[in-house]
């Protein structure tokens, strides 16, 4: 059989099988049966499909993400990237209604400006470069698809403030916290109160006075001992790091600042300890920051390169 | 934390438990199928559910989603060993930005080339493609939605995959010099 042909049959089988009435589930094992490159070919059929979704999706998965994860429901396990088909599975369930649970807006701001707002007994402060989804029908959820917020929360037992983070779960005791995330990690620092990291599953707490960060594969997670005074100090235009990779200190700085900073990867993990402050004063900053930081920051094509100094003979 | 549906779906589970199996060997599998389908019990059981209208359907569908996830997950995890995520780049517009999923590892040129690619079909098929895929319609009500035949939306989906398939299998060849998809290299 040529390869057109299988991947032809290959992606009949994956746009079927993505149907949500769909049963012929013994056919489809034994077409997968046949041959080991019909798997492979309808594999592919669907990595190429999903690769169009964030071209797709101007209200990205969040809609659905919200409807597969009603509050005393928790359908996250039936694939936290299949939303599209928890979704519809959720059509199979004979109780569930037809009626739209969820409204998301999203709030996007530019890198250096800010926004803040108040909803259902929490305060916002969003940070710029940010792009972060609420919901018209429910005030007590957010999601944050990049970027920084500083959320003050009114404690309510019966509804828990909670934000998501791509799959992770926080939910608020009674609390003060700031959330980043970017390319390459998520932050979640803690002033007051606690937040419970993925209450469904690994249920770590995060008290006042610490900070999670978690890398972008998940696979390494660090709990810090931070000051609580210097969560959210990106207001003021504070950045106090600990051995903080200049990668990440980069990303906060563009995002507080609207300075657009790209960073060359021989310098993305090297560690700083200190703190940097910026007062709108941008020359002056960008005088300053080369020698505090000690790394080189030179001009190119409207950005800010970080990179290693110079030995100059 | 047992649903009131459970006692009965667990029963079609013990009925279906080697087809299940079977089916997850089928689609790649191989050594972790018993651990897999013990995952997917596991899940079921704590998961409170409703009256279910087809169980069988309903644990497949659940085995069909978890191996797409575990392929997913490879397919980042080998894409984060080849690719260096971008730190602070600008938001594009029209283009979402998830950035611990595939998407941030899927360079933006390549991004940039499906917008490209799905602009140049028909309005109705990208919407159609769209409905499918954003928000799981069948194919059935997106034929309703649009005013036109099934066998035109089933026409529509086709063509946008085939090309979408295309687009990858050519990426991966000029990125990495062989197929990923172990097929044999084209052309």
């Amino acid at each position: 059989m040529s390869e057109d042909v299988m991947s032809d049959e290959a992606i009949d089988w994956a746009v079927r099988v993505s149907e949500p009435a769909f049963e012929d589930w013994e056919a489809f094992t034994m077409w997968l049966e046949a041959d080991p490159a019909h798997g492979e070919a309808y594999e592919a059929a669907l990595a190429a499909s999903e690769a169009a979704d964030p071209v797709l999706a101007s209200r990205p998965a969040v809609a659905q993400t919200r409807m597969a994860r009603t509050p005393s429901r928790r359908w996250g396990w039936l694939g936290a990237g299949s939303t599209a088909l928890a979704a519809s599975v959720a059509g199979l369930i004979a109780w569930t209604s037809a009626a739209p649970r969820t409204d998301p807006y999203l709030i996007e701001t530019a890198p250096g400006s800010r926004q803040q707002v108040a909803v259902g007994g929490v305060k916002i402060l969003i940070n710029g470069g940010t792009r972060i989804w609420l919901d018209h029908r429910n005030p007590r959820v957010a999601t944050i698809e990049r970027g920084e917020a500083l959320f003050d929360v009114l404690h309510d037992v019966a509804h828990p403030f909670t934000v998501h983070v791509g799959d992770t779960e926080l939910q608020d005791v009674g609390t003060r916290f700031d959330v980043t995330r970017d390319a390459r990690q998520m932050r979640v620092a803690v002033a007051e109160g606690a937040v419970l990291f993925n209450p469904g599953r690994e249920g770590v707490r995060i008290d006042a006075g610490k900070a999670l960060s978690i890398d972008g594969g998940g696979r390494t997670a660090e709990l810090q001992p931070i000051a609580t005074q210097t969560v959210g100090g990106w207001r003021e235009g504070r950045f106090a790091y600990v051995a903080t990779p200049i990668a990440t200190i980069a990303a906060d700085l563009t995002r507080s600042t609207g300075i657009g900073f790209a960073v060359d990867p021989g310098v993305a993990t090297m560690p700083f300890t200190g703190v940097v402050s910026y007062n709108d004063d941008r020359k002056a900053f960008l005088a300053e920051l080369g020698p505090l930081l000690g790394v080189r920051i030179a001009p190119r094509e409207g950005r800010w390169i970080i990179s290693r100094t110079r030995i100059d003979g | 934390m047992h649903g009131p549906g459970s006692q009965g779906l667990q029963t079609v589970f013990m009925a279906h438990r080697n087809a299940l199996l079977r089916f997850l060997i089928a689609r790649g599998a191989a050594d972790a199928a018993e651990d897999i389908l013990q995952e997917l019990w596991v899940r079921v059981e704590a998961t409170a559910v409703g009256p279910i209208q087809n169980p069988a359907a309903y644990l497949y569908r659940a085995a069909e989603n978890l191996m797409r996830d575990r392929h997913r997950a490879e397919r980042q995890a080998h894409l984060r060993e080849q690719h260096w995520a971008e730190v602070a780049g600008p938001t594009d517009q029209g283009v979402s930005d998830a950035p611990t999923s595939e998407r941030s590892l899927i360079a933006r040129e390549e991004l940039a080339g499906i917008q490209r690619l799905l602009r140049s079909f028909p309005s109705r098929t990208q919407e159609a493609f769209r409905l499918h895929r954003i928000e799981g319609m069948a194919q059935r009500d997106i034929a309703a939605r649009l005013g036109v035949s099934l066998s035109t939306i089933e026409k529509d989906l086709r063509d946008i995959y085939r090309e979408l398939v295309t687009v990858r299998a050519q990426h991966f060849r000029s990125e990495t010099g062989d197929s990923v998809n172990g097929g044999k290299d084209g052309s």
